[in-house]
């Protein structure tokens, strides 16, 4: 029984020194150097997701690059359309002014391959007409191609400048990103030269600590003596040695 | 579009111009041609526009009209050739003849006059000399 007074004297006299002043201390180094770990963590991530979008820009300016040339293109060639239908309708004419001629010899004829003459012509003036209807609208259509590719093309051209500024501000930021990590890493050699503790031994503390301070929270709950008497038989495996290891540590012997 | 082939009817073209819908024989229409230029001649004045070879033949062009297109329909009219620009030919063929006994022909159902191409060098030569004497007029001290 007044052995397991002894163990609840210094598990109690842990939860004293817990909210001392050097256990605050250990607990702000434990925070410190948590926050520098995840500032550390995200200052690299941002280095790494920088430049992952400098490589998006990269690839999003040749394409950009390719529309543009593309559109140009396209231009050129709706410039290149225009002419050829231009030739293509003076062709027509020409072919309607033979057969207006075969229909004027085959009314001067009058027989009856006179009256042939004339049904071919009519018929050779009818399809080359057409043609010209259709070819007069493929013009109209092609004549908007040729502003339109042109309008793609300053507007490909705007992006491309566009692209380039963002690409100056990605470049910006990763420099920025850089320079964050770099000052992350600055940090964290200072605070080493300032803190008593070192990292792990900081986080193990405030682990063990924090274990502490719930051990005694919960052992304070214990009131009677059949209560005491279980905790006893319950914790004696861990706290005997956790006891010895406080004595080692060189802990007050209680 | 075309006369009925099995008409006796005449043969010639129908055409649109300024004129209005005009026949014009097959009699007097040589060809239906493509000039490649028209040469202007000093002294000449509208219906009037100069001179172009056709067809091998050089002919006075005689402006009837403002029809799209380069096409001219050459006319031998006494002994001389003219090339009538500015029309559209719209039918040929053989063409009834006008039931009032007249030189007109019937197409698609609208009685078409013969064009007149003595009246329109008779107009072509009026404004030639009308404009030589307003010239000579002009000059006079």
């Amino acid at each position: 029984m007044s052995r397991v007074k002894g163990w609840l004297d210094v598990l109690r006299s842990l939860g004293k020194d817990a909210g001392s002043e050097a256990h605050e201390l250990v607990e702000a180094e434990a925070q410190l150097w948590h926050a520098h770990e995840k500032s550390t963590a995200s200052a690299t991530q941002v280095v790494e997701a920088t430049g992952g979008l400098a490589a998006a820009s990269g690839r999003q300016r040749k394409l950009v690059d390719t529309l543009l040339e593309t559109a140009r293109t396209a231009q050129a060639r709706a410039d290149e359309i225009g002419p050829a239908l231009v030739r293509v309708t003076e062709t027509l004419e020409r072919l309607r002014l033979v057969a207006l001629n075969v229909g004027l010899e085959g009314s001067r004829m009058g027989d009856a391959a006179g009256r042939s003459l004339t049904m071919v012509s009519d018929e050779v003036r009818t399809y080359v007409e057409r043609g010209v209807e259709a070819l007069h609208d493929t013009r109209a259509l092609v004549e908007e191609v040729g502003p339109t590719a042109g309008h793609v093309a300053e507007h490909a051209e705007a992006l491309r400048q566009s692209e380039a500024d963002l690409g100056g501000e990605i470049l910006r930021v990763q420099s920025l990103a850089q320079e964050t990590s770099r000052s992350v890493e600055e940090i964290g050699r200072w605070a080493r030269k300032l803190s008593e503790t070192d990292p792990e031994t900081a986080t193990i503390l405030a682990r063990a600590a924090e274990h502490a301070r719930g051990l005694v929270s919960d052992l304070s709950l214990l009131k009677s003596a059949t209560q005491t008497e279980l905790a006893r038989a319950v914790l004696r495996p861990i706290i005997e040695p956790l006891v010895r290891l406080l004595r080692d540590l060189g802990g007050d012997a209680h | 579009m075309s006369a009925d082939p099995h008409s006796a009817g005449r043969g010639g073209l129908v055409i649109r111009s300024r004129l209005g819908v005009r026949f014009v024989p097959a009699e007097i229409a040589a060809s239906v041609t493509w000039l490649a230029g028209v040469v202007p001649v000093p002294g000449l004045v509208p219906p009037a526009v100069g001179i172009a070879v056709a067809d091998d033949r050089v002919a006075t062009v005689i402006s009837i009209g403002e029809e799209p297109g380069t096409e001219a329909i050459v006319c031998e009219v006494d002994g001389g050739w003219v090339a009538l620009t500015g029309a559209r030919v719209l039918a040929t063929g053989r063409f009834d003849n006008a039931s009032d006994g007249s030189d007109c022909v019937q197409w698609d159902g609208e009685v078409i006059e013969s064009i007149d191409l003595r009246g329109l060098m008779i107009a072509a030569e009026t404004a030639i000399w009308r404009a030589r004497g307003m010239r000579d007029e002009g000059s006079r001290p």
